[in-house]
């Protein structure tokens, strides 16, 4: 088992980036690797509740699905906050920034969460980015 | 038995300000070095513009932290920034006009640096 | 000799990168390394064969030197790149994020992203 790290830096739905993430992180995963997206800049929208894209696949559907089956999601708090995702101050014992916009399933944390996904890895794949 | 720091190559090719994408790479940068990895930045494509000294008054003007101040702060922390010879040149970015401290090189040496450094790689 | 690969996005001639990445690549191969490239999204469009800018060529020059050379069938057909429009060096594949992963996971020395 190794560990492939995703950097995702593109929203949803404008590009199929995030499409990429998902779909390199199931095949990731049906090998038995363990996986880790860190949404970065805009790709912080990926993770937004409540997505209802008419005709496109479903990012919000694809990152739940991933998560259930063990991969790791965060998101950049800086990044969040600035797109007005965090409600308050950093949960110490969930290790996480609260937010009633992010689903659940992906957790808010600084830039030092990929900084950790980094040392764990044996590779990096960066999608996304103008 | 200690363990060889990791290697990690941020590759930015965004240039500063106007897209968040070089600001972003130049935080991996450095919080990476701040946890003890061994970081090399390539600055390439239109990244080789986030290397031209004189960014003045950033804050005032555009509300952004300064780059060049990011440059300075990744070698002052032991980073190591290469600048690509054939981006730069397109460009009109000359050694002179750029912070102190990077290493011009052509693109047989940039492979070479991904090659020795690019362990892990991110692109920005 | 490592093996190096490469995921392309991005397609040609709109922005430097495509070329840049391609001639990044070539300059690895003359250092010995062995390189792969995994095209998908837009970047499947720099396969276009009757090109009349550089970047065909160089991918031809890439995969007669031993490069491998794989797109995604998916975003071809997409976009309408069927066979007879693509540069025979390229090998399109319907598993290309299988093969990403098995390539970067279990072969690769280095993975670039473009």
């Amino acid at each position: 088992m190794k560990t492939l790290t995703i950097l995702l830096l593109g929203a949803p739905y404008s590009s199929q980036y995030p499409e990429f993430a998902v779909k390199l992180a199931e095949a990731a995963l049906d090998k038995g690797h363990k996986v880790n997206i860190f949404l970065y800049g805009d790709g912080v929208h990926a993770g937004m509740k409540g997505q209802t894209p008419k005709a496109f696949y479903n990012i919000e559907e694809g990152l739940r699905a991933i998560s259930k089956r063990g991969a790791t999601v965060l998101a950049c708090s800086r990044c969040s906050a600035a797109r007005g995702y965090v409600d308050g101050e950093f949960d110490d014992a969930a290790q996480r920034y609260p937010s009633s916009k992010m689903i659940d399933e992906i957790r808010i944390f600084s830039l030092y969460g990929f900084v950790d996904f980094i040392r764990e890895s044996d590779k990096i794949i960066t999608l996304g980015g103008v | 038995m200690s363990e060889l720091p990791k290697k990690l190559l941020v590759m930015i090719i965004h240039p500063p300000y106007g897209h968040e994408n070089a600001f972003a790479g130049f935080f991996v940068a450095m919080a990476s070095l701040s946890k003890g990895l061994d970081v090399t930045v390539a600055l390439n494509c239109d990244g080789v513009f986030t290397a031209v000294m004189g960014q003045k008054d950033t804050e005032a003007l555009l509300h952004l932290p300064s780059i060049e101040k990011q440059l300075q702060d990744i070698i002052d922390l032991g980073g190591r920034i290469v600048v690509d010879i054939d981006s730069a040149e397109r460009r009109g970015v000359r050694p002179e006009d750029c912070v102190e401290g990077l290493e011009f090189v052509p693109q047989e040496e940039l492979a070479k640096v991904i090659n020795d450094f690019g362990e892990l790689m991110v692109t920005l | 000799m490592g093996r190096n690969i490469m995921i392309l996005t991005k397609p040609p001639y709109g922005c430097e990168e495509s070329e840049k990445a391609l001639r990044m690549l070539a300059r690895m191969m003359d250092q010995g390394e062995n390189v792969a490239m995994y095209i998908v999204g837009d970047g499947v469009e720099i396969a276009m064969n009757s090109q009349k800018g550089d970047l065909g060529k160089l991918l031809t020059e890439l995969a007669d030197k031993g490069a491998e050379i794989y797109s995604s069938s998916e975003d071809m057909e997409a976009r309408g790149l069927s066979s007879d429009k693509v540069l025979p060096c390229v090998k399109p594949t319907a598993k290309i994020f299988e093969e990403i992963v098995e390539d970067a996971m279990e072969r690769a020395d280095k993975l670039l992203s473009c």
